[in-house]
């Protein structure tokens, strides 16, 4: 099956900072969650994909077909909605969504009208008048009315306050759990992709941590709790470890094999706590920084 | 292309109809006068367009629209090729103001201006491809940027000397009655004016960033 994207050996370079060589693929209708502090590289990886900024080397795929900016087929698959929101600033929304339409031939109205319908988006209004948020919604509009295969969302939901930021996630993920469409969503708010994503990928300084499916990731991670009265060295797989007294917690990125281990030397009182998307991916990205650190 | 240069125009029309408004009023002005007046009604066309093309430009910047129309499914170079077009063809339609005066004031004498007014047509469009390539140098994240820089400010002033100088001196206005002459300089600026917009379209497909 082909890719709904594929990165190879990417690389960009800045005078202080270098994306990659970064490799990466997303199945289609995969949503890929990708993670990573302001500054890792998110927005730079989702410019190359689109053709905003050109790579300096490595090779990008969508869906098979180079993303060659003079041959821009594979934009049609995309829809991409990016960290600045561009539009052409004295026309209404309704104009400016009919200017686009001209570009895309599987462009719907229906879906359009449905769309701003359930955004409460007055398209009526100039692009410049609006609400960062209600520039948001017709972003999205703007990304899904031709109904890509692909849809890349590079923060999305960033600057926007928080009630606009749920009502337009509410309706996203409504609209994007009825498709069939790979989804790759980069965020540094992980309360906004945890609900759909199926894997994510960590991203610290320009370097890919680690991919990991979200249901791994909440099984083999867990905050555990045990009695012990013997000092204890080095605990397998473990990230952190708080002691007072006799009572340890410990936080396990492979839940089985700290299990086994602790058992083993006669741990009592052995209690585990699943852990939360965002408390794990605070561990996965702090380990980065001290990795690097290091 | 033709949806890019369409919805252009389209969006910059209060500027363009204020800017061609200006012309007009300056074309029915130097009516009154003779063929000599052209060169004054090639001033206000000139400074007309330089100050409408900076401020049209101006708002493209701000509104980042070459990052919103490159994101477009057409080829990069189709939309280079369409962003000059804009130049050309607004341009166009001042410097066609100035044909029609050429038109209504051609005498036998005087026939030699029209390859005058044809190099004014492409000393304005040169002007401005020294703004439009240095606009997009920017974008190259090149060390050499502020040498190449250095150099366009120094083409830009040469050019705009050149300008003055034909303009000044009595003896190269002597040449408006040379026909050959005058021809030869409308085909040489002609030459360089297809040149830069060449330039304009390989330094703008080079960028390395269109975020902006």
């Amino acid at each position: 099956m082909t890719n709904a994207f594929e990165i190879t050996n990417l690389i960009k370079k800045y005078p202080d900072f270098q994306l990659g060589p970064l490799n990466l693929t997303l199945e289609p209708g995969t949503v890929l969650g990708y993670i990573g502090p302001n500054g890792s590289g998110k927005t730079t990886t989702m410019h190359c994909l689109v053709g905003l900024v050109k790579a300096d080397a490595g090779e990008m795929k969508i869906f098979g077909t180079p993303n060659n900016p003079n041959k821009p087929e594979w934009k049609l698959d995309i829809g991409y909605v990016g960290d600045v929101h561009v539009f052409y600033e004295n026309w209404t929304g309704a104009k400016n969504l009919k200017f686009l339409k001209q570009f895309y031939p599987n462009w719907s109205d229906n879906l359009v009208a449905d769309l701003a319908k359930r955004f409460e988006l007055p398209l009526d209004k100039k692009a410049k008048a609006l609400s960062g948020g209600n520039r948001v919604k017709l972003s999205l509009i703007a990304a899904l009315a031709h109904s890509p295969k692909l849809l890349l969302l590079d923060e999305p939901t960033s600057g926007i306050d928080p009630v606009v930021r749920t009502e337009v996630l509410d309706v996203l993920f409504e609209v994007l759990e009825s498709g069939e469409r790979a989804i790759f969503y980069s965020t540094h708010i992980l309360t906004d992709i945890s609900r759909l994503a199926d894997e994510l990928v960590f991203l610290h300084e320009g370097q890919i941590l680690q991919r990991n499916t979200k249901d791994d990731l909440t099984d083999s991670w867990r905050k555990i709790t045990f009695k012990f009265t013997k000092d204890v060295t080095k605990i397998k797989s473990v990230v952190n470890h708080l002691v007072e007294g006799k009572d340890h917690q410990v936080i396990s990125t492979n839940y089985d094999v700290t299990l086994k281990q602790l058992q083993e030397l006669g741990a009592e009182n052995i209690q585990d706590n699943r852990m939360s998307i965002d408390e794990i991916a605070v561990h996965i990205l702090r380990e980065g920084k001290n990795g690097k650190n290091s | 292309m033709g949806k890019i240069l369409k919805a252009e125009f389209k969006y910059n029309m209060a500027g363009i109809l204020i800017s061609y408004s200006i012309v007009l009023i300056a074309f029915l002005v130097s009516l009154i006068g003779d063929m000599d007046d052209v060169y004054d009604l090639f001033s206000v066309t000139f400074v007309t367009f330089f100050i409408s093309i900076g401020i049209m430009g101006g708002e493209s910047d701000k509104e980042k629209r070459d990052r919103f129309l490159t994101s477009l499914p057409i080829p990069l170079k189709q939309y280079s090729i369409a962003r000059l077009l804009f130049v050309i063809f607004y341009q166009l339609g001042m410097f066609s103001i100035l044909v029609i005066f050429y038109l209504l004031k051609v005498t036998p004498e005087n026939v030699s201006a029209f390859w005058d007014i044809m190099k004014m047509n492409s000393y304005t469009l040169i002007f401005i491809s020294f703004f439009i390539i240095y606009g997009d140098l920017k974008f190259y994240n090149s060390k050499y940027y502020h040498y190449l820089y250095l150099i366009i400010m120094l083409l830009l002033a040469a050019l705009l000397i050149m300008g003055i100088v034909h303009q000044v001196i009595p003896l190269t206005l002597l040449f408006r009655q040379n026909f050959p002459k005058t021809f030869l300089y409308a085909a040489i600026f002609k030459i360089i004016f297809l040149g830069m917009y060449y330039v304009c379209f390989i330094v703008y497909n080079g960028r390395k960033s269109y975020l902006r």
